[in-house]
């Protein structure tokens, strides 16, 4: 086991590698030096010229992606010039809110999905199953900060239940910890996003283990609905998904930076936004290399749970 | 049923080979039943699906209102006219007006265009482009097959949205921009997928079959891997469309969008939290509901159409 | 006293979204405690939905709608689902056919036995535990402390059986049901197994119910039988009298149409044309009736009831037969003696082929671990217009070996030879065209055919490929080749969905055929098929053999069907070829220990040889592929095993004309001193 968490872990930093090049290029194509972002739009040539070289920007790229690999391997991100701090000092800041926001509403999704999935399968067919395909089918086909708008115009705007946006005096996650009501719009539009696709995805491997022999031995044991539901359908039919929630984190991120957005939450999203209107490219690439790192551990941490989780998989 | 009066009966073995009975006696095999053919019985299928028939009614609606509306129903869409800015609903403008004073109505429908086109071209992109990929990463295998696939999953841990914002900040002026773009990260999902497809067929007997008969590879890849596959690239297209709009949108949402006056639905949701906080309703709902609408349509299609091609490949 | 189990007029339906299927109609049976009651028909016929409705286990939508069903102390039948619940696992207990799938694969087999102590007996878990431990032991499971924490897929098919066994019987139950319970298992494990279940129902006294489509499983093992078509009971009779003095004309046909191991092979197998009956819309009348041959008017409209002037013997049929059918005709057989060619070199030659499969480990970098000897240095050769059966259970390599000899596979090692030429040496175009001689049906109905193409260009396409004629040659073949296995030619317009399983196999079979090959491997060609089915496609192969002089290799693991096929056997066991000989030579002589196993453990359709037949002529488990044991590699299981046999690997050596075989210890002498043992 741990060999082969070792040498995932090796692949998994030829693929970091990977996505920290492309993402470079990428980066480079569109940006090779923040300097106009700093001096202005209208520089002179020769201030431009100097700046470069001052801050190392007239190399090639070659050069400048070693020296940026090397900057990651301390974890230094580079300097957003906008915001005149270091990017990890950004990202530290910021971290935590983002994290909480994400976790919350995928436990509050899971909670939610896993149930009502399996109790879709069960009762496959009904009015309950049509209703609840349907209003995942809905949700699913949503973008995601339509949904946040909607619930905004209905809990906020129109009952005065939750605040419309999250206030300014939220900055640490102890306190948005302790004052879920200022949480509770955003946590409760990214959890509906995330049940939408997996309670599909679980009524759907629910549906294939009930239709296995071994429900119907369990049954032939003579053991209440109930009981086979517990002991031995969920366990089976939560593996696919244990797969599901790791590939889901691209997807996760996603959804964190529009929430952030929608709700004015002081996040890695928001951060990530204000970046993009600003061209603080540091920024940008910093968070998408950030954004790759999180889904190979996610895929990989995904894989090694299925191992411990699936007494059929082995490996090593 | 052989007819009993003309043969021996079966008890005493096989009519004689030889004799006139044994070609026009009814076939030992078996009255072959009428199905249909392949294609005919997966439309039937598909038609079966009543949700999906409304899914394909929903589609032609939007283009026929987004295409044909504008037609029929005049409005301005290139002029400002600060007097008639962001009114509610009236005889004059069914659905109100914008900021612009544009009616809401007629750049619902100019919106809508471009939203139909770069869905399309950019799934389009994706598709073939993917396709491509996928069966040439099937087909090839081994250490070829290893380095494409290495590619796409380094791709893939990108996280989608965060590649195609940070392109946006400078590429997402026009219609070709977008469903570049788009495009560009959309093809790994179906090149996985065909890659995957390509590497099941190879293993079916029929396949086989082809070897051993001396059939050429073109033969097998032209004749038989590629149409089988197709299945599975219809599908996807489908999905590719209501994933290219929702894109859309949120790149509109976070403020890339079209160069002004050309809009899309996404970039009409641009203001969207403005405009709900000032109770500008109009302005947000009925383009979101079209746009949901649409969405939704190809995922039904989508989903009937799978369900379609599996029925026809599992029925016995 | 009571029965055990009394089904009277049972009549289960179940509701799909657009019709109804009449899955069991007015089904009576008995079994009283220490018997076992046989209950025999093929795939549909509700054999598996009776079972389920005693138990009230059936799928969603199905219900029984009347009858009644009463073991000795209640009435099942309307009773509430919490008292079921009661009785399930309990006093009337079941055991499936696939144990892979019916096993719980996340659960460790101990706990998965103990459940049904601690539901019914309210054990704690350490009696719990304990008793599981004591009915694994009684199941023969080798070893059960050990593994009790096992996981099932840890477990081979044989001994998964067992603990599912272990399971049914936790709690002592005075009904088993058991539903195809050895089907999914090997020859040599279906009948340790079947001996197991017998000696279980001696010492624990159950009524056991066991459902089947294989004749030669309840030939001994069952006092009674019951024989199930279209959801009806169409015969129930004393064993040795249902096989020797059958009334329904079913029965007659279905045991007609499975060959024997004695079965003369000049005669053709009964055959019943057609398919069972679409239950949603059953015939009216006699629902065997479109498919017998002694049918009347009468039987089409009226359904006979189920009598009999012995109430011990019933059937339900208005012109019931007297016996087991005669069967007069012949089909010539060539006399492959003459087809030797000249030179006596022979058609097919395989020459030590070798071909192992690695078994990797590792996420990227696929490191081999070990690998599976598929085929370990195999020799045998095949001449023209004779058909040569490879025979052997699971993991044997006889299907490696077919596809070797088509090129599929490549072998790692030896060579194969076609007239002497080494046709897979050969290249691109050279190759493709040496092809057209060495074709293959494959084992597989539902996968062999390209389910997009219409079967006139399935069938046209290896004629395309190879260049033999032109389009209206092409369409001629195709149309010839359509009738002579049975199809009507509207068929040539359809595609293979739309037919069922023996129907595409006759597909397969004339795609094989139409390029005139010199030699054609059938792969398990009836294994996938329904029992009435499969003498339909082996008549036809029997036919064709004759008709074309096939040189043919025919691979399966049922003997009977391979013996009924084949002039010549080779038999493998784990990669090796250990025997090899003529039909007769191998049935009446046979010499390697497992031959003479294999032989005396199939089950044959008949109650004299089989109610004699107690213990089970092998122990033990197959052993692994990747690890195959030392020297021979049947040692483990051979009551002959010696010391020798672990050191030395014993050679294929020719004891006597014809007769190959590779033992230090075979059971016939060598003839003359050819090759002393």
């Amino acid at each position: 086991m741990i060999g082969y968490i070792i040498r995932r872990l090796l692949v998994a930093i030829i693929v970091v590698i990977g996505i920290a090049a492309i993402s470079f290029a990428l980066l480079y194509l569109l940006s090779p030096s923040p300097v106009y972002a700093v001096l202005g739009a209208k520089a002179q040539p020769a201030a431009v010229k100097s700046w470069n070289l001052q801050h190392g920007y007239d190399r090639g790229e070659l050069a400048q992606f070693f020296t940026y690999l090397g900057h990651l391997l301390h974890l230094d991100f580079g300097y957003s010039y906008k915001l005149s701090q270091s990017v990890s000092a950004l990202f530290k800041e910021n971290a935590g809110r983002s994290a909480y926001l994400t976790l919350a509403a995928l436990i509050l999704s899971l909670v939610i999905a896993i149930p009502l999935g399996i109790a879709q399968a069960v009762k496959r067919n009904s009015i309950g199953d049509y209703a609840a395909t349907a209003v995942n089918f809905t949700l699913y086909s949503m973008p995601s900060f339509f949904l946040g708008l909607i619930l905004i115009q209905l809990f906020a705007l129109d009952l005065h239940i939750f605040p419309p946006t999250v206030s300014d005096s939220i900055t640490t996650t102890w306190q948005a910890f302790t004052h879920p009501l200022q949480l509770a719009l955003p946590i409760i539009t990214l959890a509906l996003i995330n049940v939408a696709s997996f309670s599909r995805y679980m009524r759907s491997s629910a549906l294939d283990n009930l239709g296995q022999d071994y429900i119907r031995l369990a049954r032939a044991k003579g053991l209440s609905q109930r009981a086979v539901l517990m002991r031995h359908l969920l366990r089976n039919a939560c593996l696919p998904m244990i797969t599901l929630v790791g590939l889901s984190i691209p997807t996760l991120l996603a959804g964190n930076l529009l929430i952030e957005v929608l709700f004015n939450f002081p996040g890695l999203g928001l951060l990530f936004y204000n970046a993009l209107g600003n061209e603080d490219y540091n920024i940008l690439l910093a968070y998408t290399i950030l954004g790759g790192v999180l889904t190979v551990l996610g895929n990989l941490m995904a894989d090694v749970a299925i191992t411990v989780a699936d007494p059929r998989i082995r490996v090593g | 049923m052989a007819d009993q009066t003309s043969s021996k009966p079966l008890l005493e073995g096989l009519t004689p080979l030889g004799s006139p009975d044994a070609l026009t006696t009814a076939p030992e095999g078996g009255e072959v039943g009428f199905v249909a053919s392949g294609w005919r019985l997966a439309l039937r299928e598909f038609l079966d699906n009543r949700l999906a028939v409304i899914g394909v009614a929903v589609l032609i609606f939007f283009v026929l209102f987004c295409f044909v509306g504008p037609l029929i129903y005049k409005t301005n869409q290139n002029f400002t006219n600060p007097l008639i800015t962001t009114l509610p609903p009236s005889s004059a403008h069914p659905l109100g007006t914008d900021e612009n004073g544009f009616d809401e109505l007629g750049r619902i429908m100019k919106g809508g265009q471009t939203a139909l086109a770069i869905g399309f071209f950019a799934s389009l992109i994706a598709t073939v482009i993917g396709t491509l990929y996928g069966a040439i990463a099937g087909l090839l295998g081994g250490l070829i097959d290893g380095a494409l696939m290495r590619l796409v999953d380094i791709l893939l841990s990108i996280p989608f949205l965060f590649i195609v914002l940070v392109l946006a900040t400078k590429y997402s002026a026009t219609v070709l921009e977008e469903s570049l773009i788009l495009g560009a990260f959309s093809w790994l999902v179906p090149a996985r997928l065909v890659r995957g497809e390509v590497l099941t067929l190879r293993t079916r007997d029929f396949v086989s079959a082809v070897v051993v008969m001396g059939g050429t590879q073109r033969r097998l890849v032209f004749r038989h891997l590629i149409p089988n596959a197709l299945s599975v690239v219809i599908v996807n297209v489908t999905f590719q469309i209501a994933d290219a709009i929702l894109a859309l949108a949120y790149l509109g949402f976070l403020g890339f969008g079209l160069q002004y006056p050309n809009t899309s639905w996404g970039d009409m949701l641009g203001n969207a939290q403005q405009y709900v906080s000032s109770g500008y309703w109009w302005l947000v709902y009925p383009v979101g509901f079209c746009l949901v609408a649409v969405v939704m349509a190809c995922n039904l299609i989508g989903d009937a159409l799978r369900d379609a091609f599996d029925v026809r490949l599992q029925r016995r | 006293m009571p029965a055990a189990l009394t089904v009277d007029d049972l009549t289960t339906e179940i509701q799909l979204s657009r019709a109804v299927v009449h899955a069991v109609g007015n089904v009576d049976l008995r079994i009283d405690s220490h018997e076992t009651l046989g209950l025999v028909g093929e795939s549909g016929c509700g054999k598996s939905m009776l079972g389920l409705s005693i138990l009230g286990l059936l799928p969603n939508g199905g219900h029984i709608t009347g009858g009644s069903i009463r073991t000795d102390e209640d009435e099942l039948v309307g009773m509430s689902e919490k008292r079921l619940r009661s009785i399930r696992g309990n006093s009337v207990a079941m055991i499936f056919q696939d144990s892979l799938s019916a096993l719980n694969p996340t659960k460790a087999i101990g706990e998965q036995v103990a459940e049904p102590v601690r539901l019914h007996r309210g054990a704690s878990k350490k009696e719990a535990r304990d008793r599981a431990l004591e009915v694994l032991d009684l199941v023969g499971l080798p070893r059960p402390r050990e593994r009790l924490d096992s996981y099932p897929h840890q477990l081979s098919g044989g001994l998964r059986q067992r603990v599912m066994i272990a399971i049914a019987l936790s709690c002592e139950p005075k009904v088993l049901l058991a539903d195809e319970p050895t089907t999914a298992l090997d020859v040599t494990i279906q009948a340790q197994i079947l001996a197991l279940l017998d000696d279980l129902k001696e010492r624990l006294g159950m009524a056991t119910l066991l459902v089947t489509h294989d004749m030669g499983v309840v030939a001994g093992r069952t006092s009674r039988i019951n024989v199930m078509y279209a959801g009806r009971i169409v015969e129930s009779a004393p064993t040795e009298e249902l096989f020797t003095s059958m009334r329904h004309p079913y029965t007659q046909a279905l045991l007609g149409s499975i060959p024997r191991l004695n079965q003369d092979t000049r005669r053709p197998l009964l055959s019943i044309p057609g398919l069972p009956p679409d239950l949603t819309s059953p015939p009216p009348g006699c629902r065997f009736a479109p498919r017998c041959q002694f049918a009347t008017d009468q039987c089409r409209l009226e359904e006979p009831p189920l009598t009999g002037a012995d109430p011990a013997h019933k059937f339900a049929c208005w012109h019931p037969v007297d016996g087991p059918a005669q069967i007069n005709t012949q089909i010539s057989v060539n006399g492959h003696g003459e087809s030797r060619l000249k030179d006596d070199t022979h058609l097919l030659e395989v020459v030590n082929a070798v071909r192992e499969f690695p078994v990797t480990s590792g996420a990227v970098l696929q490191r081999k671990v070990a690998s599976v000897k598929a085929v370990s240095d195999v020799s045998l050769y095949l001449d023209a217009g004779e058909t040569l059966g490879l025979v052997g259970e699971s993991g044997c390599g006889k299907t490696t070996l077919g596809k070797m000899i088509v090129g599929i596979e490549k072998p790692d090692s030896g060579r194969i030879a076609l007239d002497g030429n080494t046709v897979f040496e050969f290249r691109g175009r050279r190759l493709r065209r040496a092809r057209k001689d060495l074709q293959m049906m494959f084992q597989d109905p539902y996968a062999s055919l390209d389910p997009r193409m219409r079967v006139q260009s399935i069938l046209r396409e290896p004629l395309k490929v190879q260049g033999m004629g032109s389009k209206n040659e092409q369409d001629e073949r195709v149309r010839r080749l359509v009738s002579e296995v049975g199809l009507p030619l509207n068929a040539l317009e359809r595609y293979p969905h739309e037919f069922s399983g023996g129907q595409r196999q006759r597909i397969a079979l004339a795609r094989a055929l139409i390029l005139e090959p010199k030699v054609i491997v059938a792969d398990e060609p009836v294994s996938a098929l329904d029992v009435s089915i499969r003498s339909q496609v082996l008549n036809l192969m029997k036919r064709l053999q004759a008709e074309h002089n096939m040189s043919s290799i025919v691979i399966s693991h049922d003997l009977a069907v391979v013996k009924y096929l084949a002039d010549r056997i080779g038999v493998m066991y784990l990669g090796k070829l250990v025997e090899l000989g003529t039909s007769d030579q191998i049935y009446h002589t046979p010499m390697h220990p497992y031959t003479d196993a294999l032989i005396k453990t199939v089950p044959v359709p008949d109650p004299s040889v089989e109610s004699v037949k107690r213990e089970p002529a092998i122990r033990g488990e197959l052993p692994s592929p990747v690890y195959p044991p030392s020297g021979c590699r049947f040692r483990t299981r051979c009551p002959l095993a010696t010391e020798k046999c672990g050191e030395e690997e014993p050679l294929l050596r020719e004891l006597r004309p014809g007769h190959q075989v590779a033992c230090h210890y075979p059971l016939q002498a060598p003839a003359d001193a050819l090759q002393p043992a």
